[in-house]
């Protein structure tokens, strides 16, 4: 089955391409794309119409899954299928008309073929080629992994083995391992039943377990009732024996009691509160008496201390006085200085009226001379001003008149806005204008040369452009169909010949076999036997012409001649009917020979009628290039010299379009260098850059004096303008200075001084400084006539004081003054003392009265307890308390005793208590407490025995159960673990029988393919390997059969492991080519894809695998996919260009 | 005459676990352990409840060789909840319970009254007027008619026959006790209580010959609902046999036709839709489901290949319906589309096709194989359609068939790169 057309009329991004595929050997077509042309989708799409859509397709990106169509037109053996397949349930083959059709036809032409083995058997891209070069060197020379891999196609066979023997490994292995799902699931089962063992409670077990614990339960209570009655009657024992004491203690108290009859019995709070009276009574007494003798002495002592009341009197006027005579010793001391700084003032008044001279006397007043200075300092002010300006104004003369003569000098050009809008203008037209110009030249000879370049391919033709261009044009179709019928006829011509020399081939093969089989002596041929007989047959004429009268010269001669011809004919003829097979056989062989000769005769026939019909194509062409004026070339030349004269006229045209440019250039760049021209007089160039340059320098320079005379003609109106201002400004500074010195003779006159203005201010600054001196001598003066008034006043005070407190007079008030105040001190402390003293007498006083008090009341609250003891003293009272106290207490004695006895008594009433211990025998008791105890310890420990015992019992009863349904759980989880290893089993044995099916079927391949399989493959290896290795070979020797390849040398075998990563892409490409051959000539011919093959490959080896896919596309068609436009070059170079078929994917 | 209603159930397993369920994440280990009692629990309930008369319990209380007296005071303590209710309960043994040591060893309360194994015995509820007539097994292997020994039907009572018995055969159940229900009905009894065959079956409506079945399916054999029947006596008639489900787990088969998918979308759809039926026979119960897939589809071979992955794909589908729906098993039983193949061609496919019906192959298989089959019998020896059934006979078609099937899908695919 072979694809005609290939139409994608809806399919991923595709609509409406169509890819035809022209009938003829080699069927190799090259399907160029450029990347993402959409090669993949193609290949998607041919799976997809001879097999139908998958439920998903990737290709509705642009289509909705009902629009999406692909068509064929498919051909085997001269039938053709027309059908397109749309996406679908059912019935996807359709029609043109979109009406479902048969798919049996289609199904037919696959011969069984499904998506995948289609796509296993009969495609083939670059990545599955180096995955194919792998698994080769993964099979690790197995020739059975790869020969099955490469013949199937299933290029991860041999890993696929692998991974099923690995997951098979990974549930169950001989050996058991933990990490294995079997192993592990039944791991659990194991535990969960020793579980079920091991919880499982024992029906005999639990029976014993409970009768056991009964027992115990019944011996325990058993002792502990014998327990309870002894301890009962301890209880009566120990209770007799807890209350003896207490009851004999009773009997005491009872008689002492009755010694005390009559005691009047006093209530406890007035037993206390009378005590308590007493006490303080006491306590008062003591206390007042303490206190009188205190208030004694105090008393005493302040008889003692008399204080000065006539110093205290006059206090405030002694401290006053002590106070001023600090000051006064001060101001001693400070006259001694003044009277010296007094004096100095009067020698310095001295020396400045001295050199005042005679003015000195009348010294001005200090407004007066303030004004004066100021006068001074205005007057200075503008006299400097003035010589400042006059010195500006001589340099602003001295600059002026240079600059006048400058300006008058310079001279200014008037060409220069005709120069600068010249070379504006040039600039313009670029820098580069001489080289655009050059550029443009050179472009103008290039074209030229192309032109002849191209005109001399048209030879034999010769003419001007204009005549190419008037030549007649022959339609491309018309070519083809020459091109064609030549292409046809030749093809006849080669294919008879083929046939000639096959048939002559075999016929010399014949003869061969018939020389053999002549020289084996086994056979006799006919023509033998005639021969013979011939020989005989004349012999015998001449005998018969002899007979008949003819004479011979010698007819014994003849006779035995013929003879000896009759006997070799006829021993000839025994003989071939003797070897009658190999005589048939030689007769056959003859035969045949006949007819191949025949048959090469025929061929020859038809090779010249195909050779004349060429002829006559080639004339009929002929007639028809000259009849337009064309060449007399072939069809296939005449294509070519077509495309070069397209190429001369467009070649003509490129010159006169660069002449149109080259001109264009010359005529801007000649208008230009005029131009300059006009403004450079003297100057001549073709070129425009030396102009320019001339012209730019011009224009620099005027522009440079141009400016230099704006500038100096600005700074000249600048100076004007400088020198009026100061003049200005001069004159005013005369009328200050003269105005200052009128204002100064004016004051003059009001002060009636006389003082020249120059030199004033020494004399101003004297007159300031003697006033100073004067005023500040007068101070000093007054200062020192205080201090003796002062002196005075204090010492008549003191006096006075010193008299008043009668003191001896004296003349040292110093002194007076410090003994007044040493009898102020004593006075003073004296009064203190006596003041401290009066305080402590009235505080012992208050004591005093307040224990007498406190004892008056006290007394008074021991009435009531004097009434209630029916006595008269306070003295007798401690005595009928203590009585009464102690009364009290036997009672209180005998109430704890009952209580005591009570506690004990167990709840048996005092009375009965009192009777049995009356009652008792205290040696009996004694000894019955020392027996019960023993005993009960006895009974105890055996109640304690009894009681483990019990627990004991209890405890395992209890623990026989366990964790109730725990076994069951067990149990549970056993039968999952058991599931799960069965899950896991089932799943085991799937897997290694898929293993060992897998591995038998490598076997089987191996066995019945290897031979043919290898010997072709090793062809086609030694094809792609350019030679490098001439065969495949198979070592037997190892414990599987080991595949190898052998180098060019025929000796070196190298293993599959050692070859090149390319070398085993083109082994693996080797078997796979050849297996696809073996499925070809079994009778599978379905189209072989090839997708993008040899990318890798370099050019040398790229073309031997397009020479083998070019073998195989003469048995079988062969569909190249590529976006390598240098592939489809050298698959055009393998099969020639006019068997070179190419579509292009758009 | 009074009237009167009492419960009988049969076929009990106390603590029997559920077979053939794999465990795996999200399944309550608890529910699936305590299935038994939990059923049992709801039997208890339900008669004290609805303070039924008394309980029949016609054989196979434990199974046979289950020792583990827990179960055994778990039964007694629920036999004591009914004795505290006031409900007697009328006991009989069958074969399980012949070979049961825990029947013997049992402390069993008051109102539980056995039969005798010696011989056919009457115990009658004089207040009722209710004569039960039962025969418990001596052993786990009667094959007599112990019917025919059944004494007369008491005057003036309303009779009811106990009786553990395959009757005339009950494949897969074994054969015990057998006998027709002619020979019942000979009786004159008012009531047949069988028990021994596991699904609920009135096999005769004049006198009534039930087999209430067991009260909590174990396995992928006892699908649908389970419990027990509630008999009301009105005037010594039978006026109604009501079932009462007391199951609380519920098995059932999800049977996915993968007829003609051509996409595992597809089988997964379909998968689902059998698992929402399966899901709706649990009545609001948790269902266990089998998800068995059949059919000829061109996955066969992926199906086959991946059954692994299919199962956790099916758990998936089962958790989403519901968090009480989970999955037993998935089986694969699915078949390739004949495929006329009109060019021999040596192709693997066609070896592949060859392996199938190799001895050559077969042989191997079996050599190979002989030691896993031995390691792995504690595993069961499979079922029906499992390979390791087939493997275990010698029959190494269906294996190698599933094997090339698998294999074939499985080589296409590593094909892809």
């Amino acid at each position: 089955m072979r694809f005609q057309r290939l139409h994608l009329e809806r399919y991923g991004r595709f609509e409406e391409c169509t890819l035809d595929f022209r009938a003829g050997t080699p069927d190799l077509h090259v399907v160029y794309g450029p990347n993402e042309a959409g090669k993949s989708t193609t290949l998607a799409a041919v799976s997809d119409l001879l097999f139908g859509f998958g439920a998903r397709t990737p290709y509705n990106f642009l289509f909705d899954n009902a629009l999406l169509r692909v068509g064929a037109e498919l051909e085997e053996d001269g039938r053709k299928l027309l059908c397109r397949r749309r996406k679908g349930n059912a019935a996807t083959l359709v029609d043109a008309a979109d009406r479902a059709i048969d798919e049996g036809p289609l199904l037919a032409m696959l011969r069984g073929q499904t998506r995948d083995s289609f796509r296993l058997a009969f495609s083939l891209d670059q990545e599955g080629l180096r995955r194919g070069g792998r698994a080769m060197v993964e099979a690790k020379d197995d020739v059975g992994q790869a020969l099955f891999a490469a013949g199937s196609g299933l290029t991860g066979v041999a890993g696929e083995l692998d991974r099923l023997n690995a997951e098979a490994d990974t549930i169950w292995g001989r050996r058991a391992k933990a990490s294995r799902s079997y192993t592990a699931a039944e791991r659990d089962w194991s535990e969960a039943t020793r579980q079920v063992r091991d919880l499982a409670l024992k029906p005999k077990a639990w029976a014993d377990a409970r009768a056991a614990s009964d027992t115990a339960e019944t011996e325990l209570s058993a002792l502990e009732a014998e327990r309870d009655a002894l301890l009962a009657e301890q209880r009566s024992v120990e209770r007799l024996r807890r209350i003896g004491p207490a009851l004999r203690r009773r009997e005491e108290v009872l008689a002492r009691l009755t010694q005390g009859v009559g005691t009047i019995l006093l209530s406890p709070q007035r037993e206390a509160l009378a005590a308590v009276a007493l006490e303080a009574a006491e306590t008062a007494e003591r206390e007042r008496r303490a206190a009188a003798v205190l208030l004694a002495e105090a008393e005493a002592r302040a008889a003692e201390v008399t204080p000065d009341a006539a110093v205290l009197a006059a206090a405030e006027a002694i401290d006053a006085l002590a106070d001023r005579r600090g000051g006064i010793a001060k101001a001693g001391q400070d006259r001694a200085r003044l009277t010296i700084e007094a004096r100095t003032k009067q020698i310095r008044i001295a020396d400045l009226q001295r050199e005042l001279g005679q003015g000195a006397a009348a010294a001005p007043s200090r407004l007066v001379v303030a004004r004066l200075r100021e006068l001074a300092r205005k007057r200075g002010e503008a006299t400097s001003g003035a010589r400042a300006l006059d010195q500006s104004i001589a340099d602003l003369v001295a600059r002026e008149q240079p600059l006048r003569n400058r300006l008058a000098d310079v001279a200014l050009s008037e060409a220069l806005p005709t120069l600068t809008a010249a070379v504006d203008a040039a600039r313009r037209l670029g820098g580069d204008v001489d080289e655009r110009c050059a550029t443009a030249d050179r472009a103008v000879e290039r074209a030229e040369a192309g032109y002849a370049a191209i005109a001399a391919r048209l030879a034999p033709w010769r003419g001007t452009a204009n005549a190419l261009r008037g030549l007649a044009v022959l339609p491309d179709g018309e070519i083809d169909i020459a091109q064609n019928d030549q292409v046809r006829q030749v093809g006849l011509a080669l294919e008879e010949e083929a046939t000639i020399a096959r048939l002559e081939e075999d016929v010399a093969a014949l003869a061969l076999e018939r020389d053999a089989l002549a020289r084996q002596g086994g056979a006799i041929s006919a023509d033998a036997v005639g021969s013979a007989r011939g020989v005989r047959d004349a012999q015998w004429r001449r005998l018969r012409d002899h007979l008949s009268g003819a004479v011979l010269p010698d007819p014994g001669i003849a006779v035995d001649a013929f003879e000896e011809a009759m006997q070799a004919a006829d021993a000839l003829a025994d003989r071939r009917f003797a070897l009658a097979e190999a005589s048939g056989r030689l007769a056959e062989l003859e035969a045949r020979d006949a007819g191949l000769r025949l048959q090469a005769e025929q061929a020859r026939q038809r090779r010249e009628a195909a050779n004349w019909a060429l002829a006559e194509a080639r004339q009929r062409w002929q007639m028809g290039l000259a009849a337009g004026g064309l060449p007399a070339l072939d069809p296939l030349r005449l294509r070519a010299w077509a495309m070069d004269r397209a190429a001369a006229l467009e070649a003509d045209t490129a010159i006169a379009n660069a002449r149109d440019v080259a001109d264009s250039e010359h005529r801007r760049r000649h208008e230009a260098c005029a131009t300059l021209q006009t403004v450079l007089p003297g100057e001549h160039s073709e070129r425009l850059a030396p102009l320019l340059a001339r012209a730019e320098a011009l224009r620099q320079d005027g522009e440079a004096r141009d400016k230099a005379f704006r500038e100096d003609r600005a700074e000249l109106r600048q100076i004007k303008t400088s020198l009026d201002s100061q003049r200005r400004r001069a004159e005013q500074s005369g009328a200050d200075a003269a105005q200052a010195v009128a204002d100064w003779q004016a004051a003059l006159a009001e002060s009636g001084l006389a003082l020249a203005i120059d030199g004033a201010e020494a004399r101003l600054a004297v007159f300031e400084e003697l006033r100073g001196e004067v005023d500040a001598a007068a101070q000093l003066d007054t200062r020192l006539r205080g201090i003796d008034v002062d002196a005075d006043l204090f010492a008549a005070d003191t006096a006075a004081l010193a008299t008043a407190l009668g003191a001896a007079p004296t003349s040292d008030s110093a002194a007076a003054i410090v003994d007044l105040r040493r009898r102020l001190d004593a006075a003073r402390l004296d009064s203190v003392i006596l003041s401290e003293i009066i305080q402590e007498r009235d505080r012992r006083q208050r004591e005093v009265d307040a224990a007498t008090a406190k004892q008056g009341a006290a007394i008074a609250s021991l009435a009531p307890a004097l009434a209630e003891a029916q006595i008269a003293d306070k003295a007798d009272l401690p005595a009928a308390i203590e009585a009464s106290r102690i009364q009290r207490q036997l009672r209180d004695e005998l109430a704890d005793i009952e209580r005591q006895v009570g506690d004990g008594s167990d709840s048996y009433a005092l009375a009965d208590l009192v009777a049995a211990w009356e009652a008792q025998d205290p040696d009996l008791i004694a000894t019955r407490a020392a027996t019960l105890a023993s005993e009960l310890v006895e009974r105890n420990a055996a109640i304690s025995r009894a009681a483990t015992a019990r627990g004991d019992t209890r405890r395992s009863f209890a623990a026989l159960e366990g964790r109730p349904g725990a076994a069951a759980e067990a149990a549970a989880d056993a039968e999952q673990a058991r599931a799960e290893m069965a899950v896991q089993a089932e799943a085991f044995l799937l897997k290694r029988a898929q293993a060992l099916t897998l591995r038998w079927a490598m076997d089987r391949y191996r066995d019945r393919r290897q031979d043919p399989l290898l010997l072709r493959a090793s062809r086609l290896f030694e094809t792609l390997t350019l030679g490098r290795y001439i065969q495949l070979r198979v070592d037997l020797d190892g414990p599987v059969p080991r595949l190898s390849g052998l180098r060019d040398d025929g000796r070196t075998l190298v293993d599959i492991g050692a070859m090149s990563e390319g070398t085993t892409d083109q082994l693996f490409l080797a078997l796979r080519l050849a297996a696809i051959e073996q499925s070809v000539a079994a009778g599978v011919r379905l189209p072989f894809l090839a997708d993008d093959l040899f990318v890798n490959f370099d050019d040398a080896r790229a073309e031997a695998g397009f020479r083998v896919l070019a073998e195989l596309a003469r048995s079988t068609q062969v569909l190249f996919l590529t976006h390598h436009p240098h592939l489809a070059d050298i698959a055009r170079c393998v099969v020639g260009a006019e068997f070179h078929s190419e579509c292009t994917l758009a | 005459m009074t009237d009167f209603r009492f419960i009988h159930a049969a076929d009990i397993h106390l603590d029997s676990p559920l077979h053939g369920l794999s465990r795996y994440e999200g399944m309550p280990l608890d529910e699936v352990r305590g299935a038994t009692r939990a059923a049992f629990d709801a039997l208890i309930r339900y008669a004290i409840d609805e303070a039924v008369d008394f309980l029949v319990l016609a054989g196979d209380l434990f199974d046979g060789d289950w020792k583990d007296m827990g179960t055994g005071l778990y039964f007694a303590r629920a036999m004591g909840m009914l004795d505290a209710a006031g409900i007697p309960v009328f006991l009989l043994a069958g074969n399980h319970d012949a070979a049961s040591v825990l029947t013997r060893s049992v402390p069993w309360p008051g109102n539980v009254r056995r039969f005798d194994t010696r011989r056919a015995q009457t115990h009658r509820l004089e207040a009722l007027g209710v004569a039960v007539h039962g025969h418990s097994f001596a052993n786990a292997a009667v094959t007599d008619n112990i019917a025919l020994g059944y004494p007369a039907a008491v005057e003036h009572h309303f009779n009811i026959g106990v009786l553990h018995t395959s009757l005339t055969g009950h494949p897969p159940h074994e054969r015990y006790a057998p006998c027709s229900v002619e020979d019942l009905r000979a009786h004159g009894y008012d009531y047949w209580a069988l028990g021994h065959v596991h699904e609920h079956e009135i096999v005769c409506a004049e006198p009534p010959i039930v087999f209430p079945g067991n009260l909590q399916g174990r396995s992928i054999r006892e699908t649908g609902a389970k419990g027990a029947v509630l008999v009301e006596v009105q005037d010594r008639s039978v006026i109604a046999i009501t079932p009462i489900e007391l199951d609380v787990l519920r098995w059932a088969r999800a049977e996915v036709d993968c007829g003609g998918a051509a996409d595992v979308e597809v089988v997964h759809g379909r998968i689902r839709e059998a698992l929402v039926q399966a899901h709706a026979l649990g009545g609001g119960r948790p269902v266990i489901a089998r998800v068995v897939l059949r059919g000829e589809t061109v996955l066969a071979g992926m199906l086959t290949n991946r059954r692994d992955a299919l199962r956790d794909d099916a758990r998936a589908l089962a958790a989403a319906i519901s968090p009480e729906l989970w999955l037993e098993k998935l089986t694969v039983q699915v078949r390739e589309p004949t495929v006329a193949v009109l060019v021999a061609t040596d192709d693997f496919l066609e070896l592949l096709g060859e392996a199938q019906g190799s001895a050559e192959l077969a042989d191997l298989l079996a050599d190979d194989l002989a030691q896993f089959l031995t390691a792995t019998a504690a595993a069961g020896g499979g079922e029906e359609d499992d390979l390791r059934q087939a493997a275990g006979a010698g029959n190494w078609g269906p294996v190698l068939t599933s094997a090339a099937t698998a294999l074939r899908a499985r080589l296409a695919a590593s094909g892809e790169g």
